[in-house]
């Protein structure tokens, strides 16, 4: 018999062994077909926007009408989407259109929402606003909810390496917990869509106590999730944020109904606790997903920051990698009041800093407002910035922090 | 040519092809794979701010090119039954084995298949470590990990490999003792 011991260096030395592999192309070749590559790639950088913008226009054509009839264009779809058949749905939009045409006579009645509002509006004016009722807002407020039940899920980013709050809002329905409407909608999920990593529904089977908050998660025996270092802790931070938005006390694990995950770093976990680190404090930044996202995702990064002016400092630094981007610009420059007592932040922009009514700016103010949030702040007063309204926030009154980050809606 | 291309080429090319042919162990794919890496290369090179060096960054992203790719080569249904953790998951193939590697004496060639058996995570170390000779620090920075895991995740892949060693040595004794039997 040959020896069958090996040792770490054997090894070692015979993968130093490994002979060298070389790509036998031309330079030349290879620069060429790069060339293509890159030149293909910015056309369709090109076409793609433009296409989006089109059908954008298109969809605007289509949906204002309906906003005369509807307050909130974002609720009724969703609702419409579950009650009526699309044949129905279609049939009203061409109502609407031709509504539309005959203008002032017939629609004077649907319009009464904004006219309310804007007594002296014409028609005209009405479309107008309703465009700028596009919002652009990125969170879920307290406002948009409207007796429905917010879902937030923690879905990782396409690279897993940290993870995205997403959250949407779903009608109640009778006889189901939200706890229920989470697991339901689980599978509703689109996250290639939103540019994110496909996690959900997760492969395990999860059962909820209601009366004493604990979820059981079992997961199948035929599974090997001995896993990673790094996944284990996306797993961690997804149950840990998934423990904060039901409100659940324990999760028990269990694979085939036999306590206990074997986890490939921890060892065999019964139990999961969350870490204190993942709670609170947390400053938020931009992230873009490679995929035409518009919006940006306004993400949490896993790190418990002591004071919110530290968070601030490091909002306008970014996570290091190309990721996680700054979501405070250098010429926004403010000064932080605080007022624990009223959990009341103020934020009075320096002078020279201007502040405008656009996208980016209201993108930053959310980062901002949820921050405050993580360190406990119910409300957030903006001083100083020379105009009366950013997007749907009015500077005039304190600004209430969102629900919940990242608001998305699902497809059918 | 470009000169950015010109000194990548020139400095890197033939370890980062031989690092991807490593990664999928296939030459073609290979070729491919290299050519994306010089693709995101050259869109963010303006980006690159010298904070780690030029080499382990763009280790760095190969490593994200050869990940999307088995990524890539996945079907949905796969995906979702290994929704927890891909990246343990090992990388399987069916790619004929080159020439370069034929030629060798046995135990290499052994090695060569032992590395199918390491996860993802494994075979970036081993790569990076043992035929790039890149340092325990240099491969940290390249996979944006800690030492610490690195160091953990090359002593785990060593074990496999030396198990799996072990095992087609077993294997192949026996093969060989049934043949003297059954003279």
């Amino acid at each position: 018999m040959r020896k069958s011991e090996w040792s770490d260096e054997q090894i070692e030395e015979l993968l130093g062994q490994l002979p060298k592999i070389i790509d036998e192309r031309d330079p030349q070749e290879v620069y060429q077909n790069i060339s293509i590559k890159l030149n293909r790639r910015k056309h369709k950088v090109w076409i793609m926007p433009t296409a989006a913008t089109a059908a954008a226009l298109l969809l605007l054509v289509i949906l204002v009408p309906r906003l005369f009839n509807f307050q909130n264009t974002e609720e009724k779809s969703m609702e419409s989407a579950d009650k009526s058949s699309p044949s129905a749905e279609i049939a009203m939009e061409k109502k609407n259109i031709t509504k539309d045409k005959e203008q002032n006579s017939t629609n004077e009645e649907s319009a009464v929402p904004f006219a309310a509002k804007e007594s002296n509006d014409t028609n005209k004016n009405i479309g107008m606003r309703s465009i700028e009722f596009e919002d652009q807002s990125t969170a879920v407020y307290e406002e948009d909810i409207g007796g429905r039940e917010v879902l937030t899920y923690a879905i990782p980013d396409d690279n897993v390496e940290f993870i995205v709050p997403v959250s949407i809002i779903v009608s109640k329905e009778e006889n189901k917990t939200k706890f229920k409407l989470f697991e339901d909608y689980m599978e509703r999920l689109t996250e290639n869509d939103w540019g994110l990593y496909d996690y959900y529904p997760l492969m395990a089977e999860l059962k909820y106590e209601e009366e004493n908050r604990i979820l059981n998660l079992d997961v199948p025996a035929n599974q090997s999730y001995s896993l990673s270092g790094s996944a284990e802790n996306i797993l961690s931070q997804v149950l840990t944020s998934t423990m904060k938005s039901l409100d659940i006390k324990e999760i028990n694990l269990s694979t085939d109904g036999n306590p206990g995950i074997n986890f490939g770093y921890n060892g065999e976990i019964k139990k999961f606790v969350p870490d204190d680190d993942q709670f609170g404090n947390h400053a938020y930044y931009f992230y873009y997903p490679s995929k035409a996202e518009i919006k940006p995702f306004i993400v949490p990064y896993n790190e418990k920051i002591s004071t919110i002016e530290e968070a601030f400092s490091s909002m306008r630094k970014g996570m290091g990698d190309e990721k996680l981007i700054p979501s405070i610009p250098e010429d926004i420059q403010f000064d932080t009041v605080k007022d624990p007592a009223e959990n009341k932040l103020t934020i009075r922009f320096k002078k020279g800093t201007t502040i405008n009514d656009d996208a980016s700016t209201l993108h930053t103010i959310e980062a901002i407002l949820l921050t405050a949030k993580e360190f406990n702040y119910d409300e957030v007063k903006l001083e100083n910035a020379q105009i009366d309204k950013i997007g749907r926030f009015d500077l005039e009154h304190e600004i209430k922090v969102p629900v919940a980050a990242n608001k998305r809606m699902i497809g059918q | 040519m470009d000169s950015v291309f010109d000194e990548l080429y020139r400095k890197y090319h033939h370890d980062v092809f031989q690092f991807l042919f490593y990664m999928v162990k296939n030459k073609e794919l290979a070729e491919d794979l290299v050519q994306e890496v010089y693709i995101r290369v050259l869109k963010s090179y303006e980006r690159f701010e010298g904070k780690s060096s030029e080499k382990t960054w763009l280790f760095s992203i190969a490593r994200n090119v050869a990940i999307d790719s088995f990524r890539k080569q996945k079907g949905w249904k796969q995906r979702i039954l290994e929704k927890f953790d891909w990246t343990t998951q090992q990388v399987k193939d069916e790619y004929p084995v080159p020439e370069e590697i034929a030629i060798q004496k046995e135990e290499i060639q052994l090695i060569y298949q032992c590395l199918d058996h390491c996860t993802v995570d494994q075979r970036l170390v081993i790569v990076m470590r043992y035929l790039h000779e890149l340092t325990i620090t240099e491969t940290a920075e390249a996979l944006n990990w800690t030492e610490s895991k690195v160091k953990t995740t090359q002593h785990r892949a060593l074990k496999i490999l030396k198990g799996h060693m072990e095992d087609k040595r077993r294997k192949e004794g026996m093969d060989i003792e049934e043949v003297r039997v059954e003279r």
